[in-house]
C-alpha cells in the first residue's frame, strides 16, 4: 500500500534536487531575454472553460484535453495550450488597445496523450505573445527573440525554418479543388510523402501546372534563393505575397545579423489551427522533435471579439532540457556557500553569525549539531551536497573552519 | 561529422535494404557476419551506425531521433501512427492489407451488423471499418497466425497482410476486400532531416536513381 502511495500516475513526474533547480535556473535566463525585448509578464488560469480551446482556437483535439465539470455543469478543460488563454486576456483587458501589445508567460500545460508512451502529460512552456501588430518587423522581431534565447542558454547548432500557410492555402485556391482534397494533398505534404502525392495527383483533374506546383513542395526549404522559385510555380496574389513578405522578413533579419541562423520550408503545413501567415520552428540536436514553435493568428482574437493581428512562439522547456544534456550543455546551478554548525550551549554566538552572513548576501544553511552524529559525519554530508565550506561555532565565538570545494 | 543512425526491420526487409545501399557505395561488412552477436554495426569511414529492430519498434525508434533514419512497412507505419517523414518507397516487400474470410462472410460485410474482427493491426482495422465502412465492428487484437480465428470460429472475419493467398487459399479462406497496397517505406526523422539535410538528400536522391534505373531494366 505505502509503496503505491509513492507512485505518479502515468506522464506526469517530480522535479527536484539538481534538476530542478537548473529547470529555474533555465527559465530564469529565457525570461531574461523576453524582458529585454519589453514582454510583459501575465498569469492565465490552470483550467478554463472548453470553449476556450475548442476547434479552430485549440491547439489539440478534444479527446486530449483533460476534461472536467464544475459545479453548474460547466464542462472545464487544464489548458493544453497558452496561446488561446493570451488571446482571451487581450481582448477582454486590452479591448481598445491599438498599440502593440508584448505577453509573457510560464506555464505548465497538459496534453492527455495516451498513444505515446515516453511523453510527459504535463509540460512546461515559456512563450511571448505580441499583439496588434500586422508587420514583417514584428515577425522578424519574434523570430531575433527566439534566436536570442537559444543563444542566452548556450546552445550553438540550431536551427530556425520558417514556413508559411499562406502559400499552400494561396495555390488551393486558384487551383480550385475541393477542401477534401486539400486536405489530402496537405497530409501527404506533412509527411512528406511525394511518391505517394504524385500517385494521388495523377487521378485528379486538375491542370498539369498545379500538379506540378504542388509536387514542388518537395524542394521548397533552403535559404533566400528558394523564394523566387517559388514564386515561378504560382499565379495567385496570396502565395506571391507569402513569398515577399518571407523575403522582407529574411531581410530584417538580415539587420540582426540572424540570417545564418534560419532557413525557409514551404512545406511546414501541420502548425496549430489557429496559425495564419508565417509559422516556423526551431530545431536543435538531442531531440527528435522541435523544441520551439510559433506562428501569426491573425483570427484567433476576433474569435475573442477584438480584430487584432497576432504572432507568438512557445518553448517546450521539458525537451529543451533533454536537448541540453545531450549535448553536454552545462546549466550553471547556485550552490549554498556554507553550512554553520553548533551544539546548543552556542545557539546565540551561531544565529548571530548566521545572521550576519545572511545580511552580506551569502547563503548559510543552519544545523543544530545532534549528539548522535560526530563533526565527520557533517563534513561528509556538506561535501556529498556541494557546500564550499563548514563552520563550526564553538564556545567564546571560536570557529572551526572546513574548506569543503577541496577534493572534489 | 555526426553518425547518421538507421534503424532497419529485422529480417527480408533488412537484407533487402542493405543491398540496395550496397549498390549505391554504402556497405557496412561487419553486419554480413552471420554468427556475430553486435546489435550495433558501424562503417567509420562513412559515418554511419545501422542497427536490426523489432519492425514495429523502428517507427518508435524515428520519431525519438534514436535512429535518423528508418526501412519499415507501410502496414507497420499506418498501425503505429506516429509523427515522422515517410520519404520514399523503396518498391520492394510489395502486398495488400485485407480483409479475408470465408466466402460466406462476403454478406456480413454489406450489412451494417455489429461482426468481430480478429487483427494484428487493430489500428488499421478499426480506422477501416469505422471510417471509410461506417460499420460497426467488434475489434480483438491476435498475435500472429490470425487465419486461425475465422476457423474456429473466434471471429466473422481477419485483417492481415497478403502476399500471394496461398495460405489463405489453403484454409478456405479468401479476400474479400482490399484495404490498401503496401511496400517498404524509408522513414526520416523530423529533426534529422532539417539538420542533416544535405546528406540524407544525397541519400534520397541516389535511391532515388537507383531504384528508377532498377525499374526501368525491368520493364
Amino acid at each position: 500500500m505505502q509503496d503505491k502511495l509513492l507512485q505518479t500516475p502515468d506522464g506526469v513526474r517530480d522535479t527536484y534536487g539538481t534538476e530542478c533547480e537548473k529547470k529555474r535556473n533555465l527559465l530564469a535566463k529565457l525570461h531574461h531575454v523576453l524582458k529585454l525585448y519589453s514582454y510583459h509578464d501575465i498569469e492565465t488560469p490552470t483550467f478554463e472553460f472548453f470553449d476556450i480551446f475548442n476547434r479552430d482556437k485549440g491547439s489539440v483535439p478534444s479527446n486530449e484535453m483533460y476534461k472536467f465539470f464544475d459545479r453548474d455543469n460547466n464542462t472545464l478543460v487544464l489548458r493544453p495550450d497558452i496561446t488561446p488563454s493570451i488571446a482571451r486576456c487581450v481582448a477582454k483587458y486590452y479591448a481598445d488597445e491599438d498599440f502593440p501589445v508584448r505577453l509573457c508567460y510560464t506555464g505548465n500545460t497538459y496534453i492527455n496523450t495516451l498513444k505515446l508512451q515516453g511523453k510527459l502529460k504535463e509540460t512546461t512552456q515559456i512563450g511571448a505573445e505580441l499583439i496588434n501588430d500586422d508587420s514583417t518587423a514584428a515577425d522578424a522581431e519574434i523570430i531575433s527573440t527566439v534566436i536570442d534565447c537559444f543563444k542566452e542558454i548556450g546552445i550553438k547548432d540550431f536551427q530556425i525554418e520558417i514556413g508559411s500557410m499562406d502559400y499552400f492555402v494561396g495555390l488551393v485556391k486558384e487551383s480550385g479543388i475541393s477542401e477534401e482534397t486539400a486536405v489530402r494533398i496537405k497530409e501527404y505534404i506533412n509527411i512528406k510523402n511525394f511518391f505517394g502525392l504524385s500517385e494521388y495527383l495523377k487521378e485528379l483533374n486538375v491542370p498539369d501546372n498545379i500538379k506540378e506546383a504542388f509536387l514542388a513542395f518537395d524542394s521548397l526549404f533552403g535559404g533566400e534563393e528558394m523564394i523566387d522559385r517559388a514564386i515561378s510555380y504560382v499565379a495567385n496574389d496570396m502565395s506571391v505575397q507569402a513569398c515577399e513578405r518571407l523575403r522582407r522578413i529574411y531581410k530584417a533579419l538580415s539587420y540582426y545579423g540572424y540570417e545564418t541562423n534560419i532557413g525557409f520550408d514551404l512545406s511546414m503545413l501541420d502548425g496549430y489551427n489557429y496559425y495564419t501567415g508565417i509559422i516556423f520552428r526551431g530545431y536543435t540536436y538531442g531531440t527528435g522533435d522541435a523544441i520551439v514553435t510559433g506562428g501569426r493568428y491573425n483570427n484567433l482574437l476576433k474569435q475573442f471579439g477584438k480584430d487584432a493581428p497576432s504572432i507568438g512562439f512557445a518553448f517546450k522547456v521539458d525537451e529543451l532540457m533533454n536537448a541540453m544534456n545531450r549535448q553536454d550543455i552545462e546549466i550553471p546551478v547556485e550552490r549554498t556557500d556554507s553550512i554553520v554548525l553548533y551544539e546548543i550551549e552556542n545557539q546565540e554566538a551561531a544565529i548571530a553569525f548566521a545572521m550576519k552572513k545572511r545580511a552580506d548576501g551569502r547563503s548559510v544553511e543552519l544545523i543544530r549539531k545532534s549528539t548522535r552524529k560526530s563533526l565527520e559525519e557533517y563534513v561528509e554530508y556538506g561535501r556529498r551536497e556541494n557546500f564550499e565550506s563548514l563552520i563550526f561555532v564553538e564556545e567564546n565565538n571560536r570557529t572551526q573552519v572546513f574548506d569543503l570545494s577541496q577534493n572534489n | 561529422m555526426r553518425y547518421l543512425t538507421f534503424a532497419l526491420a529485422k529480417g527480408r526487409l533488412a537484407k533487402k535494404t542493405l543491398s540496395l545501399l550496397e549498390q549505391i557505395g554504402i556497405t557496412c561488412d561487419e553486419m554480413k557476419d552471420p554468427d556475430t552477436r553486435k546489435l550495433i554495426f558501424v562503417n567509420e569511414e562513412l559515418k554511419l551506425k545501422f542497427f536490426l529492430s523489432k519492425a514495429t519498434d523502428v517507427p518508435t525508434y524515428v520519431e525519438y531521433g534514436a535512429a535518423d533514419i528508418g526501412v519499415v512497412g507501410k502496414d507497420t507505419i499506418l498501425e503505429e501512427g506516429r509523427n515522422l517523414y515517410e520519404v520514399m518507397d523503396l518498391g520492394f516487400g510489395k502486398c495488400r492489407m485485407c480483409v479475408c474470410g470465408p466466402e460466406s462472410a462476403r454478406e456480413l460485410l454489406k450489412k451494417n451488423e455489429i461482426i468481430r474482427v480478429a487483427s494484428k493491426y487493430p489500428v488499421i482495422a478499426k480506422d477501416y471499418f469505422n471510417n471509410r465502412k461506417n460499420q460497426t465492428v467488434e475489434i480483438i487484437k491476435l498475435n500472429g497466425s490470425v487465419e486461425l480465428a475465422p476457423i474456429v470460429g473466434l471471429s466473422e472475419v481477419i485483417v492481415d497482410i497478403v502476399e500471394t493467398g496461398s495460405t489463405l487459399k489453403e484454409n478456405g479462406l479468401t479476400v474479400l476486400e482490399e484495404i490498401c497496397p503496401l511496400s517498404a517505406r524509408m522513414v526520416v526523422n523530423q529533426v534529422s532531416l532539417k539538420l542533416e539535410n544535405q546528406r540524407i538528400r544525397k541519400l534520397l536522391a541516389d535511391l532515388n536513381n537507383l531504384i528508377q534505373s532498377n525499374e526501368q531494366k525491368i520493364n
